[in-house]
């Protein structure tokens, strides 16, 4: 498959703080790349580099091809974007963004637009800050997918929505992505959505990207297991140095809880072999996969270990 | 797609144009906007001209304000505009509603004013000149613009902002309001000032659209160097035009002892004023004798003195002609002599082509319901012999209450001397069609001048002078061969009457020297009259409390920018005083500093050579107003290095799990 996108090293920062460091990743032609990351980790950041609205303090991102920073009209063109909570120039009405659109956007495909529009009975004639957060939302999918995209980017598309109008949003983009095979990258908060639509995430934390997989590789590859040392043994600063594979540990009633990513069998004999109980992997959702990769590593239990064997 | 883009944008913000239109129609067409036609040069010109420039100000930041949002610059964008047209587009729909705004309000306006009872007064010129004036509404726009690409930028480059507005505004009045003696701006100039300002402005804000706002890297340098030079010029600007006012002040300020006294026993004392006749002396040191002096006259009074490089101040006349009054005016594109003050008629000479510019209207606009109502007309008078009037009109017998006297419609006769060429002119206002009529003197004598017989002063007091304007027959004409007087049927013939001296009897000469390069240092000498001895006194600072100010105002030259130096006083009528302060040297040495210490802080930064040259060189030619602009444009956050915090170990973890490509 070809690429569609590509971030590479790219560094940013605002005000002295490096938002993104060395962020690396690339999304291949239909491809659903969903980028994870709390408040201000820096997707957005990282979107509005990719579409040449923010330049990098470093590195380079490239979509379809060109160079985000010298991105020509006929490669806009064939991006569809989305910016977070905006449709569009909110004094328009309906008609007036699409005969907008029918005029500044060759590929644009208005009878595809009224179509999409047309299923969810919107009002054409009033402004389109008249109309309810999720309505322009779905307005703005409407748009963005009518010029027949070949690259996705979309900023958080169901934030501030109502379940009934995320779901539908969400269907709406399930099917042009089932219909139209385009390349997506989109951010967001609702982990269930992104486990619904992502081929891969990616996890921004700290101005990195910690995690860039296939969602069932990741399932795969960290586990959680329920750990108690024997009696008299210590665990500080020794369990990680022996164990490097805890990425993180939680101290509980009975031991501690320990998220551990490629646990191979070497790692595993040395962790049997300091435990009393060891309990079977279980596999995390999304949501606690999101937790330990964003969550402050200082809350661990077993944090000290953990900087040791680094 | 920018017709289309442009197209878009005039439509959706037309409402924005109707508004003012209709205001600005409906404040133009109201009854005393009349007065505009009338009597724009006055007090009008400053007051239409701000309106003007405000409402592009309003318009400019308004309309690009709303497209500097970055959501709507974003959508633009990625449909395939690039930000250039975005910009022009923008800025000609914004521009075309100016136009609309100032030409459609005034051709409105003025519509409605020809159909009014004071028709008369709206001609070509005047309506010419009233929209010459509104062209500031497209510096205004322009700088209201540029003001927009500075939104989101910290409150320092808001301080700017405002200071950039301020400059504007200044320069905009400087370009419009009378600067005696220098000649005003004509009206080609004034208009094509506001233009330039206009497109200087809208080429910097393009600029800025062009860059975006991204406070966390160095502006681009050429880029850079646009905006330093708009913003440093502003600062310059107010600092030119504020400082030496300052400086005077200060000098003025510094006026102790401030009095020279004349004693009763005609010797000179110098002290404080503690009341009209009362004088504290002081000795050399400025120690106060207690014991206060009773004096006969003031002589010298250092704060009342314009500045110490004065003229000898005389206190009398040398030749007793009174100031006849002719108002140093200003209109567009000349520089005028208002003859006539009057609530209801106007007459103007207009150097520009030596003729009289003649206006009435049919009643004052402030006028109670017993005022005279005359015939409503317009018109300038040239002289019957074809030629020009010269620079120096006087009217015979007026003063500055002349016309003021008339307003129960009556005016006296009203007579016009042209001292180029000694020829006098009685002006015909009221009966039948304006126009001039040629006064002779006997056997073909010059005019040189005029005043009051000393007889009528003698008789009715010194007091009674001002009442006496319009009064040809209390006047004494001087001529090259004799003096004349005017006839109870205006003829003149000659006479004997000694022409009364203004003012009274002078007992001394009072004359100010002061040292070339010191304000705060000179020498009064009173020069002897009579029985009075000569006397001579040196003013220095001596106390702290003078020494301070004296110290101070040359230290705030350091201000000025070092090129400028000279031209910070043409033009702007600033006194002698602030020149005599300025210290080129060390201007230039405090430019260097400065240049020095921003080259420095620059390469600490870590700034490329080329940044720290341009601005090195920019500083030392400013000097302060540059370095101010450089600290306030160059944000150390835009070179600050990025901060990574370290301490996450944990993404060593994960690597390798994306798939290969």
């Amino acid at each position: 498959m070809t690429t569609a996108l590509q971030f590479d090293r790219i560094v940013r920062h605002f005000l002295g703080r490096a938002v993104l460091a060395d962020l690396t990743f690339q999304v291949r032609a239909g491809e659903a790349f969903a980028l994870l990351g709390r408040n201000g980790s820096g997707k957005t950041t990282a979107l509005r580099i990719l579409l040449g609205f923010l330049e990098p303090h470093s590195g380079r991102s490239t979509i379809l091809g060109a160079d985000s920073r010298s991105l020509d009209p006929a490669t806009r063109d064939r991006i569809g974007y989305v910016c977070e909570g905006v449709a569009h120039f909110e004094h328009l009405t309906l008609t007036r963004v699409l005969d907008y659109e029918n005029a500044t956007r060759p590929r644009f495909d208005r009878d595809l637009a009224l179509r999409t529009l047309s299923r969810h009975a919107l009002n054409t004639r009033v402004p389109l800050r008249k109309l309810s957060r999720g309505q322009r939302a779905l307005v703005a999918l409407a748009l963005a997918t009518a010029g027949r995209p070949e690259v996705l980017v979309y900023d958080d598309p169901a934030m501030g929505l109502d379940v009934v109008h995320r779901h539908e949003l969400i269907q709406g983009l399930a099917e042009i992505l089932a219909e139209q095979g385009i390349a997506l990258l989109f951010s967001s908060h609702i982990l269930a959505d992104v486990e619904r639509m992502a081929d891969r995430v990616g996890i921004l934390a700290k101005g990195r990207l910690v995690v860039d997989a296939p969602l069932d590789v990741l399932r795969r590859r960290v586990q959680r297991r329920t750990f108690r040392p024997k009696p008299g043994a210590s665990t500080n600063g020794t369990l990680g140095a022996h164990v490097p594979c805890i990425l993180s540990s939680r101290e509980t009633a009975g031991g501690f809880t320990l998220t551990l990513v490629d646990c191979d069998a070497e790692q595993e004999r040395r962790l049997r072999g300091d435990s009393e109980v060891l309990t079977d992997p279980e596999p995390l959702n999304l949501e606690e996969l999101f937790v330990e990769f964003t969550s402050d590593p200082h809350a661990s239990a077993l944090h000290a270990d953990k900087e040791v064997s680094s | 797609m920018i017709a289309r883009l442009a197209r878009h944008l005039f439509a959706a913000n037309l409402p924005v144009l109707v508004g003012p239109l209709l205001g600005l129609t409906s404040v133009l067409a109201f009854r005393s906007t009349e007065e505009l036609f009338f009597d724009l040069d006055e007090e009008h010109l400053a007051f239409v001209q701000f309106g003007w420039f405000t409402i592009g100000l309003v318009l400019g930041a308004a309309l690009f304000f709303f497209e500097q949002t970055p959501a709507n610059r974003e959508i633009a964008l990625q449909r395939g505009s690039s930000v250039r047209a975005l910009f022009w587009s923008r800025a000609v729909a914004s521009l075309a509603l100016a136009v609309t705004i100032w030409l459609g309000a005034l051709s409105l306006g003025t519509a409605v004013h020809l159909v009014g009872p004071n028709s008369a007064l709206v001609t070509l010129g005047s309506t010419a000149r009233l929209a010459a004036v509104g062209a500031s509404t497209l510096a205004g726009f322009g700088i209201g613009a540029w003001l927009t690409t500075l939104r989101g930028t910290p409150w320092r480059v808001s301080f700017v902002a405002v200071l950039a507005t301020g400059a504007a505004i200044l320069v905009e009045f400087l370009l419009v309001l009378p600067s005696t003696p220098e000649p005003a701006p004509s009206v080609a100039r004034y208009v094509g000032a506001q233009f330039a300002l206009a497109a200087l402005a809208l080429v910097a804000a393009s600029r800025g659209y062009l860059l975006g706002h991204d406070p966390d890297r160095p502006v681009r340098l050429d880029a850079q160097l646009g905006r330093a030079a708009l913003v440093a010029g502003a600062i310059a600007t107010l600092i030119v035009a504020v400082l030496p006012e300052l400086q005077e002040t200060i000098a003025r300020g510094l006026r102790v002892p401030s009095v020279i006294g004349r004693a009763k026993d005609g010797s000179y004392v110098v002290g404080a004023l503690v009341a009209p006749r009362l004088l504290v002396p002081v000795d050399g040191a400025r120690e106060e004798r207690r014991t206060p002096v009773e004096i006969e006259e003031v002589v010298y009074r250092l704060g009342f003195a314009p500045s110490w490089n004065a003229d000898p101040r005389e206190y009398a006349a040398a030749d007793g002609t009174p100031i006849a009054y002719a108002q140093h005016d200003f209109r567009l594109g000349a520089e005028t002599h208002r003859l006539l003050f009057h609530p209801v008629e106007r007459l103007i000479l207009d150097s520009s082509s030596g003729r009289l510019d003649f206006a009435r209207v049919a009643r004052p606009w402030d006028a109670g319901g017993d005022a005279p109502s005359l015939e409503p007309t317009r018109c300038e008078l040239a002289r019957p012999d074809g030629r020009r009037f010269g620079r120096r009109p006087t009217v015979v017998g007026g003063s500055h209450v002349l016309g003021w006297m008339d307003y129960d419609g009556k005016l006296g006769p009203l007579v016009l001397g042209d001292l180029d060429d000694g020829t006098l002119w009685r002006v015909h206002l009221r009966d039948g069609t304006p126009r001039l009529e040629a006064v002779p003197l006997p056997d073909g004598d010059r005019c040189l001048g005029w005043g009051w017989s000393a007889a009528v002063v003698r008789e009715r007091g010194e007091d009674s002078l001002r009442e006496l304007a319009g009064q040809l027959d209390a006047v004494v004409l001087r001529g090259e061969r004799g003096r004349y007087a005017f006839d109870a049927n205006g003829v003149v013939g000659p006479t004997t009457e000694e022409v009364h001296p203004w003012g009274r009897e002078a007992h001394f000469v009072a004359h100010s020297v002061h040292d070339e390069d010191d304000p705060f240092r000179g020498r009064v000498e009173i020069a002897a009259r009579a029985t009075s001895p000569a006397f001579t006194y040196d003013f220095a600072p001596r106390t702290l409390r003078e020494k301070l100010p004296s110290t101070l105002c040359p230290a705030l030259s350091l201000l000025r920018p070092p090129i400028a130096l000279d031209r910070t006083f043409e033009g702007l009528g600033h006194g002698q005083a602030s020149r005599a302060v300025c210290r080129p040297i060390a201007t230039f040495v405090f430019a260097l500093v400065l240049a020095v210490l921003v080259a420095g802080t620059l390469a600490r930064r870590g700034a490329e050579a080329a940044r720290v040259a341009a601005w090195s060189i920019v500083v030392l030619l400013l000097g302060f107003p540059a370095a101010i602009t450089f600290v306030l444009l160059e944000r150390r956050s835009a070179f600050a290095p990025a901060v990574l915090e370290a301490s996450y170990t944990r993404i060593a973890v994960l690597e390798g799990l994306a798939p290969e490509t």
